[in-house]
């Protein structure tokens, strides 16, 4: 599978990729869709306005854009091999990104232990189901982050390993963008 | 690609990016205008700093090496829109032709 060696710019699995986190803006819209039509089916019970925090959301917005932000120079400093800055930006990513995930954890963890689970009213439902998935696929970057890593210990930067660096940090900014959609229609929109 | 190059391009992606993210809270947070001009207010907030972040982190633009990247975001915009604007009409006129009149006015009421 060695083949010839393509520029990253017009290699084919790059634009494969893109192709994909496109497809998976497809899912994220369909769950903004759904979540649009059921946020005020709280059965009498809570709704955005008497749950939400904003000023919560805006500091998990800061740690994830931060993230996205270490997340490019992480790719930068790979792509012209500094290596001691790679790692380094890479762990402060991955420190950034369990951060926000461990904040998501714990506000979900609140709202369930309040009576206010996924399973309490469509509202809720929704809810969980849009910031869970997402929440889902940053766990799955960091996961992926720490493979990339350790590969990148192992064999140096490769054709393939700034290749997969490269998909991965697509991934990662592609997750920030969602979160902006999420960080405006659900925290936002209701405090209007 | 030359390094300052790309340096700056995150670095005036993230900034942006903030200012977005801070006008929208703050613009909320102090009702600094009526409702309805402030939903779209902060719905234009989100696509600016997505557009940001799609040209200085993501590198999709008009460049030539990249044309393919935004004709199929392009498409996947069109989809998308599809999807969530149908979404939304169909819903809504389901709710206003099979609502019962109970119902709804009990809603209407919320």
């Amino acid at each position: 599978m060695s083949g010839t060696q393509v520029s990253i710019h017009k290699d084919p699995t790059v634009f494969g990729f893109w192709i994909y986190v496109l497809s998976d803006c497809v899912i994220f819209a369909s769950l903004f869709a759904t979540y649009a039509v059921l946020h005020s089916a709280t059965a009498l019970g809570a709704g955005a306005r008497e749950l939400f925090s904003p000023p919560f959301a805006l500091l998990e917005t800061l740690i994830l854009l931060t993230s996205s932000f270490t997340g490019g120079l992480a790719m930068l400093t790979a792509r012209h091999e500094r290596m001691r800055e790679f790692f380094t930006w890479s762990i402060v990513t991955f420190s950034l990104g369990a951060l926000f995930v461990g904040l998501e954890i714990n506000e979900f963890s609140r709202f369930i232990a309040e009576g206010h689970g996924p399973d309490s009213s469509a509202f809720l439902s929704s809810f969980f189901t849009l910031v869970g998935t997402h929440g889902m696929h940053v766990i799955a970057g960091l996961l992926w982050l720490v493979v990339l890593a350790v590969q990148t210990v192992i064999w140096g930067i490769t054709h393939v390993t700034l290749r997969r660096l490269t998909l991965w940090s697509i991934f990662w900014h592609f997750l920030d963008i969602v979160w902006i959609f999420i960080f405006t229609i659900v925290y936002l929109l209701p405090m209007v | 690609m030359n390094f300052r190059h790309s340096l700056i391009s995150y670095i005036v992606g993230f900034a942006l990016s903030l200012l977005f993210t801070f006008a929208a809270y703050g613009a909320v947070v102090n009702q600094i205008f009526p409702s309805s001009i402030l939903i779209s207010l902060i719905v234009l907030f989100a696509a600016g700093q997505l557009c940001a972040q799609l040209y200085f982190f993501l590198r999709i633009g008009w460049r030539g090496e990249q044309e393919w990247n935004l004709i199929a975001l392009t498409f996947a915009i069109v989809i998308i829109v599809i999807v969530v604007g149908g979404t939304l009409w169909i819903m809504n006129n389901l709710a206003h032709n099979l609502m019962p009149a109970d119902i709804e006015a009990y809603l209407d009421r919320q």
